[in-house]
């Protein structure tokens, strides 16, 4: 499984299919955070433009390969062993996004929270971020590993249902990620930050059911 | 490897390309399989492969596999010897063997000029030997070629040919698809065709090779320049000749007739310097072929009949130039 990883990682990197997604991460980011904002609002931006963003990783991971190198991939690997790969390694960019974004934050951004509550302390203000950010991109998996094949053969439905899901996944009240998200824009209103750990629980429970479900899927129809 | 009733439709109510195909092949079998275009062939080594799942049936294969599409992309990020390396770790070889087979089997197809080229700017068929070498470093007990030959050289095809009898003698099952009916003539321990039911149907046994009738035998008196011939040559030959030791370095093969086209073409095309100096037919003693270089014997007799399989059991000796 790591050679398969290992294997798929270079592929993205190398192919600059991440190019695309991190550089919309970047413009999201640039677009709604002014430098000197409050740390906390900030992330809470940052993790929820990261579910998105996350699902279109997976969809780059799961696509970058031609066919008949996939085929012969999936000859030595078996088909759901290539997509637990395709996922991991989606997921292992997603968290390092995460992790480059929250310290890119930690840079530019300004007071912890809000200039009007008491401020709050930063190390607790950083990993709050950070654990949010993981939730938003285990989410963020989750909603590419269903939005793509081989659980969506069409191709041309995945990227609106994608972003469909994706919203769905940030407003939708019973949602780990809107938990995660709310809780950090409250903790910079109030000053008191809470550690979404609540959260992270039933991200990794969703998406470990929906890899399951694709990967159970997987060796349909692969061409 | 062992298929139980499969069948393969792709869609819902799709037409069906394979249905109750039933197959079972013990180790050391070199299969090939025929059909039209669009028969199913490509399908069926796809389901073995695991590449695609059936929609009905049972598909058993074993662990280590691997398999050569007809065409592959050059769309790849990588260069040869990154993906032939990166491929051998998939495959589960340690860093540095993995590392060491892709340079060997690189040198061995003659891409090692090419090997740090990305292989989109490397042309088609150098890409198809990449194809090639990244099955064929794993070792695996299950190789599938699907019209694998297609663009390669001349000096591949034999290699490809003699890597694909080598894995069946050491007890791998290998199954293969060519429009070139010569392909691996003699080799081929059994074929099969795809019907217009979807179904598997065996090829009949050619009526020459072994357990057929007997036909009239043909000496082939070859020598190597190199040394002891009887060491240099793979074990495994078209028609399972018997080998007599001659005078120096010659050794003479005596095969069926029906097997002596297959046997010569064997011995000028394979990867060892093999010169040909006699070829006889035994009932009419009379086509002496000069002791010329390689490609200059004429086949004396043996153009009557259709080489074919001819199962044979033994380790391939590695044959080097």
């Amino acid at each position: 499984m790591r050679a398969l990883v290992r294997y798929q990682a270079a592929l993205l990197l190398r192919s600059y299919g991440w190019l695309p997604p991190v550089l919309a991460y970047t413009l999201l980011m640039v677009i709604a955070v002014s430098i000197g904002d409050p740390l906390l609002g900030s992330q809470a931006v940052g993790a929820a433009v990261l579910l998105p963003v996350t699902a279109w990783l997976v969809r780059v991971v799961v696509t970058a390969e031609p066919a008949a190198s996939r085929a012969c991939l999936t000859a030595v690997a078996t088909a759901p062993r290539v997509q637990v790969a395709a996922l991991l390694t989606a997921l292992s960019a997603g968290l390092l996004l995460a992790v480059g974004g929250t310290l890119a934050l930690w840079a530019v951004s300004g007071p912890v929270s809000n200039r009007k509550v008491p401020p709050a302390p930063l190390g607790a203000a950083l990993s709050a971020g950070l654990l949010a950010s993981a939730v938003c991109v285990l989410l963020g998996v989750a909603v590419g590993a269903l939005c793509n094949r081989p659980v969506l053969l069409r191709g041309q439905y995945g990227i609106p249902l994608a972003l469909a899901a994706a919203t769905l996944a940030l407003v939708a009240p019973l949602s780990p990620a809107n938990a995660a998200v709310r809780e950090l824009v409250d903790a910079s209103r109030s000053g008191r930050v809470g550690q979404p750990w609540a959260a992270l629980v039933p991200a990794a429970v969703l998406l470990a059911v929906a890899a399951a479900g694709a990967c159970a899927l997987a060796g349909r129809r692969t061409g | 490897m062992r298929l139980d009733g499969v069948g393969k439709r792709y869609g819902r109510g799709g037409r069906w390309v394979l249905r109750g195909a039933d197959l079972a092949l013990e180790p050391g079998a070199l299969v090939r399989i025929e059909g039209p275009n669009g028969s199913g062939k490509s399908t069926l080594l796809k389901l073995a492969a695991g590449i695609e799942r059936p929609s009905e049936g049972r598909v058993r294969r074993p662990r280590r596999r691997a398999y050569v599409p007809e065409r592959f992309p050059p769309a790849l990020p990588f260069d040869a010897r990154t993906y032939l390396a990166a491929l051998g770790r998939v495959h589960g070889l340690p860093a540095a063997e993995a590392r060491r087979r892709a340079d060997g089997w690189l040198e061995r197809l003659g891409v090692t000029a090419q090997a740090g080229t990305p292989m989109s700017r490397l042309s088609k068929g150098t890409c198809q030997k990449v194809a090639v070498a990244q099955a064929l470093l794993a070792e695996a007990d299950l190789l599938l070629l699907d019209e694998a030959w297609t663009g390669l050289d001349r000096a591949a095809r034999s290699l490809l040919d003699e890597a694909a009898a080598e894995r069946a003698a050491l007890g791998g099952v290998v199954l293969f698809v060519d429009h070139d009916p010569g392909r691996l003539a003699g080799l081929a321990t059994d074929g099969y065709r795809v019907g217009e039911d979807g179904a598997l149907h065996r090829l009949p046994a050619d009526a020459s090779g072994e357990g057929g009738a007997p036909g009239p035998l043909v000496e082939i008196d070859a020598d190597s320049p190199d040394g002891p011939l009887a060491g240099l040559l793979p074990a495994r030959l078209p028609g399972d000749p018997e080998r007599t030791p001659l005078a120096g370095t010659a050794v003479r093969l005596t095969v069926r007739a029906g097997q002596s086209d297959a046997l010569l073409r064997r011995l000028l095309d394979g990867p060892s310097a093999v010169r040909v100096l006699a070829v006889r037919r035994l009932t009419d003693p009379v086509a002496e072929a000069p002791a010329a270089g390689q490609g200059d014997a004429e086949g004396g007799g043996g153009r009557d009949a259709e080489p074919a399989g001819a199962p044979v059991v033994e380790p391939v000796v590695e044959a080097a130039p």
